[in-house]
């Protein structure tokens, strides 16, 4: 009798999943961003080749204060970021469990897409409704989150204490923002970092900046080797020219903000000198560049 | 008489022997959690030998097929287990526990605890560093 009943329910389990709205939306998600603005909100989802969905929303909950959620591959993301006083609470947990979890690489690449797609959608810089400037600043931060970082943290932002600008060293040939230096470079020495090598003040933990946003090649900066640029990055060299691809911006590459930071300097220094993006040993630049991050203003 | 007694006595033993039985059957999570601790002190206790026939069946992933390298790299820069302040099963994850340490490097305490995730595999709980 029992196996009847089991037969029956799960006949018609089928049936009703047949048409749940789950499966409807799943057969019906078209491909890339889906994004929706309204009063004081922005919402939407991002779908990829495979149909996996990552969906985001952020709002405005009281002046100067966002509400943030982004939830993909069973993980839930939060971020209530005051704007105003310069403290953010974020938060990332097991969205069936509601445990603790860990930042794993397939959601550092699906959170990496989001960040490219927002980047590309949304108005550049202060340009943007302020609930979806810093939705692309909380998934920028997320998608270079280390594995060993907890998800859960308070970042506190303060111009002066918490993040240094740099703005100044993102300018070259006179004083330009964007396009070539022209030969005309504004250096800006060093970009620091530690790790198994050694310590800040090991010169091969340093390296000679061209910051802003001048150059790419594939992708990819540029470094002097001898008296040639070479496309690419140097692996503990000893204080090496680099420029390109928004070296010091907040975020990874040239994201729709322009915020250029010694810590943002600092991170960039050690994720593109030989340590992958999500290192441990890059961990202390990371942690030290998220309030410039969420809190410190646009350069331009 | 005698059964009369039993009948008296039963209930109540029935009652230790579950109780018993109780606190000494860990739960499922617990023996994560414990086996996770160990293996994670484990790995750091032998750390210091770099010795890959015993370090390497502790990682999986990239690490474990860079077994002396990613040892010696830990070794060059003086990683050390300073003290495990959290143990918890991952909750997308059932097979994965979070260890959550403070570790020391170059003979500093980072203020920042590091996460270390360990998963449970048919030859025993590995590091995923």
């Amino acid at each position: 009798m029992r196996k009847v009943l089991g037969a029956v329910a799960a006949m018609t389990l089928w049936a009703c999943g047949g048409q749940s709205a789950p499966a409807n939306e799943a057969v019906q998600a078209a491909e890339g961003l889906e994004l929706t603005s309204e009063a004081n909100a922005v919402s939407g989802r991002l779908v990829d080749a495979q149909g996996t969905q990552t969906r985001f929303s952020s709002r405005r909950v009281e002046q100067g204060v966002y509400r943030i959620e982004v939830r993909l591959n069973g993980l839930t993301l939060t971020g209530l970021v005051d704007a105003d006083n310069g403290v953010s609470s974020l938060d990332g947990f097991a969205e069936e469990t509601g445990g603790d979890t860990q930042m794993l690489d397939g959601d550092r690449g699906q959170l990496q897409a989001l960040s490219a797609a927002l980047n590309e959608t949304l108005p550049a810089g202060d340009a943007a409704q302020p609930e979806a400037k810093y939705l692309r600043r909380a998934v920028s931060l997320w998608s270079q989150h280390p594995t060993t970082v907890a998800l859960q943290r308070t970042v506190m932002g303060e111009q002066g204490r918490g993040y240094t600008m740099l703005c100044t060293y993102a300018k070259c040939n006179g004083g330009r923002w964007t396009g070539s230096c022209g030969g005309v470079y504004n250096w800006y020495s060093y970009a620091k970092h530690d790790c198994q090598h050694g310590g800040f003040e090991y010169t091969r933990n340093q390296q000679i900046a061209q910051l802003g946003d001048h150059a790419t090649c594939s992708g990819d900066e540029y470094y002097m080797n001898g008296t040639t640029w070479v496309c690419g990055e140097p692996d503990h060299w000893s204080r090496p020219k680099v420029m390109g691809i928004c070296f010091g911006r907040c975020g990874g590459g040239c994201g729709g903000d322009t915020q250029y930071t010694l810590d943002a300097t600092n991170h960039d220094g050690c994720v593109r000198n030989g340590h992958a993006l999500a290192s441990a040993y890059c961990d202390d630049q990371f942690i030290s560049a998220s309030d410039d991050e969420l809190n410190a203003p646009n350069c331009y | 008489m005698m059964r009369d007694s039993w009948k008296r006595v039963a209930p109540c033993a029935a009652l230790w022997l579950g109780l018993v039985a109780a606190l000494g059957c860990k739960s499922s999570e617990t023996r994560k959690t414990e086996a996770a601790r160990a293996t994670v002190e484990r790995f750091f206790e032998a750390l210091p030998t770099r010795d890959c026939a015993e370090l390497g069946p502790l990682l999986i992933g990239q690490a474990a097929e860079d077994c002396q390298e990613t040892v010696d790299e830990l070794n060059e820069h003086g990683f050390s287990l300073v003290e495990v302040l959290e143990v918890r099963v991952d909750g997308r994850d059932p097979n994965a526990v979070v260890v959550r340490t403070r570790v020391a490097r170059d003979g500093k305490v980072r203020e920042e605890p590091m996460l270390v995730r360990v998963e449970q595999h048919p030859d025993g709980w590995k590091l995923r560093l």
